[in-house]
């Protein structure tokens, strides 16, 4: 975890039917590649960023806000291109 | 605890160790392993893991490069739940700290998130419930070692929970085993109701989603009396169902004394008892209670398998065996008795399902091949016994002589072909369409004898459609227009001395069985596991005090009245039965 500080930004879901299987698998893959604590928080609700179960849990649908919180020396980047993933894939014909 | 209300297809209560099939048919095993055997296990779920993702990346593989990454997605989102720390840290928690077996603890856990799935208001991720239930089943298969535990080759008592058995799956089930079953769809028509009825296992039917809710190796309850079923049962409950399964094995242990008494009245008029049956094997359950024969076996089965319409060999092997069984005692086949829709190779159409469309004797009489195959099969097992062939939905005479003739045709093939057979069959025909009784002057000429088919026959008088549950109160075996029909048939058979009988589910019914007697009726046809109770009602009775009943409940114009009088008259009688049918 080391001294950095917690790295929190929020994210509004914005494909039609909400964040399931692709987003999410692609979000676990990418959050695989950082060393930091990595967690989706919705209203009450807490999720390990690396369990597709959990996040799938969270049945984030168009609308919602979510935050991702990272905890650790890669925290900074891993939050960062986790959400240019999201952004990413709200762009591509597959939200559809 | 939970219980859960279905239909009962099948009486009698069952405890024991639930035995889960899914729709793909697996088995989910036993739920504890030995303390010292949790690493070589936790070896073995890493194991079943590893081979669970490389296959995993292999359809993905395989998929991307045939039908491109957008399809091969899925399996990216499997692998990823494969990966998930989450749900490896629940599984090994649970194998270590509770001693559960891989097996189980997948099963359990991973049916949870299903089930959250399922809860969650949003139908795309309940949808998503499916992919945890596909890689719970692939895990399992690499655990179990093979796809598909085989519900016919058990080894302790179980009872089977399934989404679904066929006919001929039921009808496989080892009775020594299988103590109950259980089934989220079916009805109470059902082909599976009528084989689960005919092995005497307890049976629940149509009860809906439930399986997410078990595992293998859970205690549970059948209660195929009331149609429930009960998970995680509390220990009041299964204290009370102990009693009354005891209770069942004491009633049934009196009931077989039954068995070597004559079926007759107490003022010595013989009753002949025969025996209904679906499938072959059922035959030596109705040897075992002495009965004087199959009244009704019914041949559908043959046709509902999934190899497509039955060769002449198929119908032959099935007859063979049961006239064999029967060592001698007659045997009534019954012939095609299934819509249109039924019959493979044919696109259904509205019209198809209809009790008053092209089903039965008339779809033999027009596709004659079919039928001759059939009747051949028949006329050479009668070679191996007695046996008799009976024409369903017979609705008006010249049905019946076509029906005879084609028989005759069959006999000349026969007598070229050189194969033994024997020619020597009685013909008759099933009373079940209205027409049939009022022209029953005319039919005993031709016939050789009769069975009421009381199931078809209420349907047809009444206008209820049997498969309509909108109407299904308006259906009555105590209905006072089926009591004179019946009569009717009696006395026209009597003119003629043409032997009748009745098979349809009245006769199984202690409360008709005064009634029928007092008709005239001196031949009945029952599921096999009805036998000892209407052969206890027989020899409770007069030939007097039932022709007195009979003429009562025909005076009577209410179809509730009537059933409650009966039920008094048998109480009467017989004040501790208790006729749960």
């Amino acid at each position: 975890m080391g001294d950095a500080p917690v790295v929190t930004r929020t994210y509004v879901v914005k494909p039609a039917n909400g964040l399931h299987l692709r987003p999410w698998s692609r979000f676990v893959k990418l959050a695989h590649q950082y060393k930091c604590r990595i967690e989706v928080v919705k209203e009450s609700a807490r999720s390990d960023g690396r369990s597709m179960l959990a996040l799938l849990t969270l049945a984030a649908k168009c609308g919602d806000e979510i935050s991702i919180e990272a905890d650790g020396d890669d925290a900074e980047e891993a939050v960062t291109a986790l959400i240019a993933m999201l952004e990413a894939y709200e762009d591509s014909d597959e939200s559809a | 605890m939970q219980k859960l209300q279905g239909i009962a297809v099948s009486p009698g209560v069952a405890i024991g160790e639930a035995f889960v099939l899914d729709n793909e048919g697996f088995r989910i095993p036993h739920r504890f392993v030995a303390r010292d055997a949790v690493d070589s296990e936790l070896d073995r779920l890493a194991r079943a893991f590893d081979e669970t993702r490389a296959q995993t990346e292999r359809h993905r593989d395989t998929v991307a490069r045939e039908l491109g990454a957008q399809y091969s997605a899925i399996f990216e989102a499997h692998l990823q739940m494969l990966s998930d720390p989450q749900l490896r840290a629940e599984l090994d928690a649970s194998i270590r700290e509770r001693h559960y077996s891989p097996e189980y603890a997948v099963s359990r856990v991973l049916r949870r998130y299903a089930k959250v799935f399922q809860s969650l208001d949003n139908s795309f991720l309940a949808e998503r419930s499916n992919d945890i239930v596909d890689i719970e089943r692939r895990l399992l298969r690499e655990l179990l070692g093979k796809p598909r535990e085989e519900i016919t080759n058990l080894t302790s008592p179980v009872l089977i929970l399934a989404y679904n058995l066929t006919p001929s799956e039921t009808a496989a089930l080892d009775r020594k085993f299988v103590l109950g079953f259980a089934t989220e769809i079916g009805g109470a028509a059902g082909h599976t109701a009528i084989v689960a009825e005919g092995m005497e296992i307890p049976a629940v039917v149509g009860i809906g989603p439930f399986l997410n809710e078990v595992s293998g190796g859970d205690l549970v309850i059948v209660d195929g009396n009331s149609g429930t079923i009960i998970l995680q049962p509390d220990e009041e409950t299964i204290a009370r169902y102990r009693f009354e399964a005891e209770q069942d094995r004491t009633r049934h242990a009196k009931l077989e004394a039954l068995r070597d008494l004559p079926s007759q009245t107490l003022d010595g008029t013989k009753i002949e008892l025969m025996g209904n049956i679906e499938f072959p094997n059922e035959a030596p359950h109705c040897l075992e209670r002495a009965v004087d024969g199959i009244g009704l076996y019914r041949t559908e089965f043959l046709y509902l398998g999934s190899e497509g319409v039955p060769d002449e060999d198929a119908h032959y092997q099935a007859y063979a065996e049961v006239v064999q069984a029967m060592q001698g005692r007659p045997v009534v086949i019954r012939t095609l008795d299934l819509g249109a829709d039924k019959l493979v190779g044919r696109d259904p159409t509205p019209e198809d399902s209809s009790p008053l469309g092209l089903r039965s004797i008339r779809l033999s009489l027009r596709n004659v091949p079919l039928f001759k195959t059939q009747l051949r099969a028949i006329l050479r097992a009668a070679a191996l016994g007695d046996v008799r062939i009976m024409f369903p939905l017979i609705s008006a005479v010249h049905e019946f002589r076509q029906a005879k003739m084609i028989v005759a045709d069959v006999i000349d093939d026969l007598l070229e072909s050189g194969l033994p057979f024997s020619r020597n069959v009685k013909l008759g025909m099933m009373v079940e369409v209205p027409s049939a009784v009022i022209m029953l002057d005319q039919f005993v000429d031709e016939v050789d004898f009769l069975s009421l088919g009381t199931n078809d026959l209420i349907q047809y008088t009444l206008a209820v459609d049997r498969g309509n549950k909108d109407v299904a109160d308006l259906y009555s075996s105590s209905d006072p227009a089926l009591l004179r029909l019946i009569d009717m048939t009696v006395k026209a058979a009597e003119r003629k001395q043409t032997p009748v009988s009745l098979c349809g589910q009245m006769s199984g019914s202690t409360t008709y069985t005064m009634l029928l007697l007092g008709l005239g009726l001196r031949s009945l046809s029952v599921p096999p596991s009805a036998v000892y109770e209407i052969k206890r009602v027989v020899r409770s009775v007069t030939i007097e005090q039932c022709r007195a009943v009979a003429a009562r409940a025909l005076s009577m114009e209410n179809a509730r009245n009537i059933r409650n009088f009966l039920k008094e008259e048998l109480k009467k009688v017989l004040p501790e039965m208790d006729d749960q049918r």
